[in-house]
């Protein structure tokens, strides 16, 4: 196994935030965010849940995709453009792809069951579609590409762990570039399904507030280029950073509710400063997951406020994009990224007043950071926990 | 790819475990298929369904403890104490042992429950127990809290891509020092919704699967699931997997003596496997006996792991006109 650090060469990123990485960081930097009604769901509810809607309809992106599927192809595209990725590199490199979701996997159109429950013998349409739209497959099948191909179904930590399998891909030889990140739409079964389990919030959220009360969800999709140090300089493409540490471990707790102490995230953050041989004290600041649920940000700050320094800059960037779930891991490694590169920790919308159970104080206004790595957590239902630690590149 | 297969628990249509299996591969054994109904739009036909024989689930859960978990993540949850039990090991460090399960499907009879229970009663009352069994990584979290393992616990769905996608990633976690043993587990469940599709694509379906004819659709569905206990390949254990040619060529792939196809009767694949079969010296076709899944291959691996004539190369169409090539070794 080659231990370097994995070189991002290329990021695309499109959520309620922005419609690519630099507006996206531009809107998140300003402290601003959009929670809306849901406007694209029809749903019969005595209460509005806001969330954070992608203003786009995507008409004009691949007919036959669906609205997963149309998101990962905008911020592949952008990925692939910005990491200079084009027929010839296509033709003469393993090219892999590995992506996180939640919804883009799942047999579940509504309208097409309805259908079929009423004994109304549906066209199978949907079905086809659902065939055809598996995020990865569906990827490396429009780009030719002919790495490794696989989709991540760990709910909420998905996008997470497509960026950490994909270097591992890469470290192991499997191929010499990897298209990785997460990617979800809204839809109304995980809207309705976090709802019933009483975790949504009827206001914007509030990661780690002390008056939190629940999650927003959102959309969108997040994809990094990861490529082997090797393959960058010889295409002499830019290195923005690198992918040094991942770690993966479950709680073996329960189903929906962190452990109480954090056992699993410790571990997982644990295994990635090892894979990134580096201390916790290496680590200059922490893009939380931070979902504005009870549970999670209580167990998150504990864990946040026992591994690091003292006082270390964390922030939610779900407060400008939701909880995307699937997407969420692909999009916060490219906000990580670009925090590195741009030296600003973006703010934390919705907090204002600490909560002792979590026992810490995310960021309350753009903070400057000279920090050389950062780590972005990641929490999932079943107890998944996942980290991935980035590195500022030098050039 | 390299690692040692250490046990295997496979849950199907021949029964759960490896007596039942291994008596069901000599032909001692006939797999459990009912016959469906279905409402298609062809009209009203009939389909045969491979159905797993759950045997021996009180052995390794209590009654009670069942009531939580929804039929997918019973089926895989017994399959996986099975694999244990077969390798005749402990864990000792939980977080030494890694999870990563896979399916093409995931749990979708609890998927359409969960809609089931606001389409009938509304909006407001969506069930929060069908919800959280419905996500794909339900059945490896439970798989992890039920035996208490702390390493990686990842869930793949790709369809043609699942099965080497969770066995790359189990041989890396090994070959990298990352864990010590991982359980490694395929399966997929037959809903009514896709008894409905098969029959409306088909309008006569075959009353029995021929998957040793590429070019005639006798396709038909199957339920099961199979986990493998895997450590490095240095450890001593049922068989090995020694290398894989993945997304490869059916006409340039290496293949051994002995091979055995994947081949379910659907026409669309039916080529590679044809392309296979005339280059190999002699091939065997098992998937009658577990029916038609996307990650069928790991009944096939297991089936592998028995033969006295080891090495054997199991191949599946991964789609795209590939094939996925394992090569079981002692």
């Amino acid at each position: 196994m080659d231990s370097r650090g994995i070189a991002v060469t290329g990021m695309g990123c499109i959520c309620a935030a922005g419609h690519d990485v630099d507006s996206t960081l531009r809107s998140i930097y300003s402290g601003k965010r959009n929670p809306v009604p849901p406007s694209r769901l029809q749903v019969n509810l005595d209460k509005v849940y806001p969330v954070f809607e992608v203003a786009d309809d995507l008409k004009d992106i691949a007919s036959d995709a669906n609205r997963t599927t149309k998101l990962a192809i905008v911020v592949a595209e952008e990925a692939l453009r910005q990491a200079g990725v084009d027929a010839e590199v296509v033709r003469n490199k393993r090219i892999g792809v590995c992506m996180g979701t939640t919804v883009g996997c799942t047999l579940s159109n509504e309208p097409f069951y309805r259908a079929f429950k009423e004994g109304s013998k549906p066209d199978l349409a949907p079905i086809h579609r659902y065939l055809i739209n598996n995020p990865a497959e569906y990827i490396a099948r429009r780009y030719g590409f002919h790495g490794p191909v696989s989709t991540i179904a760990n709910a909420c930590s998905s996008g997470t762990d497509a960026i950490g399998m994909a270097k591992g891909w890469i470290q192991n030889g499997r191929c010499d570039i990897a298209i990785a990140g997460g990617v979800d739409a809204l839809s109304r079964i995980t809207y309705l399904g976090f709802i019933s389990l009483l975790i949504s919030s009827t206001g914007a959220c509030r990661p780690f507030d002390v008056d939190r009360t629940g999650l927003n969800l959102g959309e969108g999709a997040g994809i990094v280029v990861l490529e082997h140090p090797d393959s960058a300089k010889e295409r002499g493409v830019e290195t923005f950073a690198e992918c040094v540490g991942f770690g993966c471990n479950a709680d073996s707790y329960h189903p929906t509710a962190p452990h109480p102490e954090g056992v699993g995230l410790i571990n997982a953050i644990r295994r990635a400063l090892h894979e990134a041989e580096i201390e916790a004290s290496d680590i200059g600041f922490v893009n939380a997951h931070g979902t504005s649920t009870p549970d999670n940000d209580k167990t998150e700050g504990k864990v946040i406020d026992k591994i690091y320094r003292p006082g270390i800059p964390a922030v939610s960037t779900k407060s400008y994009t939701g909880h995307t779930l699937g997407a969420a891991g692909g999009l916060e490694a490219i906000f990580t990224i670009r925090s590195l590169m741009d030296g600003l920790i973006p703010l934390t919308a919705g907090f204002e007043n600490v909560d002792p159970e979590c026992g810490i104080a995310p960021t309350t206004q753009l903070t400057k950071t000279d920090a050389r790595c950062a780590i972005s957590h990641s929490l999932a239902f079943g107890g998944n926990n996942s980290a991935l630690i980035f590195r500022r590149s030098r050039s | 790819m390299r690692f040692s297969i250490l046990g295997i628990g496979p849950v199907c249509a021949l029964g759960s475990g490896m007596e039942s299996f291994s008596a069901g591969i000599r032909g001692e054994r006939e797999p459990r298929i009912e016959r469906m109904t279905i409402e298609s739009s062809a009209g009203t036909i009939e389909l045969p369904v491979y159905q797993p024989v759950i045997e021996r689930m009180s052995e390794f859960i209590k009654p009670r403890e069942l009531r939580r978990l929804d039929g997918f993540s019973r089926m895989a949850l017994l399959s996986a104490y099975m694999a244990v039990e077969d390798a005749g090991i402990e864990f000792t460090d939980p977080s030494r042992v890694g999870i990563i399960f896979g399916s093409g499907h995931g749990p979708v009879r609890t998927t359409f429950r969960f809609l089931d229970s606001y389409i009938e009663d509304g909006d407001k009352v969506a069930s929060p127990l069908h919800f959280v069994n419905s996500v794909h990584n339900a059945v490896s979290s439970q798989t992890s809290i039920f035996m208490g393992i702390q390493g990686p616990c990842q869930t793949i769905s790709c369809f043609g891509h699942t099965a080497s996608a969770v066995l790359s990633a189990a041989s890396d976690w090994l070959n990298t020092g990352l864990v010590d043993y991982v359980l490694a587990g395929l399966g997929d469940e037959y809903c009514d919704l896709m008894g409905y599709s098969l029959g409306s694509m088909k309008a006569h379906p075959a009353k029995e699967m021929h998957p040793e004819i590429f070019d005639k659709c006798s396709f038909l569905p199957g339920e099961g699931h199979v986990t493998f206990l895997l450590a490095r390949d240095d450890t001593p254990g049922r068989a090995v997997i020694t290398d894989a040619q993945l997304r490869a060529n059916p006409d340039e792939v290496l293949l051994h003596d002995n091979v055995i196809l994947s081949a379910n009767g659907d026409p669309e694949t039916g080529n590679v496997y044809a392309k296979l079969a005339a280059r190999s010296k002699s091939h065997r076709i098992f998937t009658n006996k577990w029916g038609g899944m996307p990650t069928a291959i790991g009944f096939d691996l297991a089936a592998a792991s028995l033969s006295d004539d080891l090495p054997v190369s199991c191949c599946e169409a991964c789609g795209n006109g590939e094939v996925n090539v394992y090569t079981v070794s002692k």
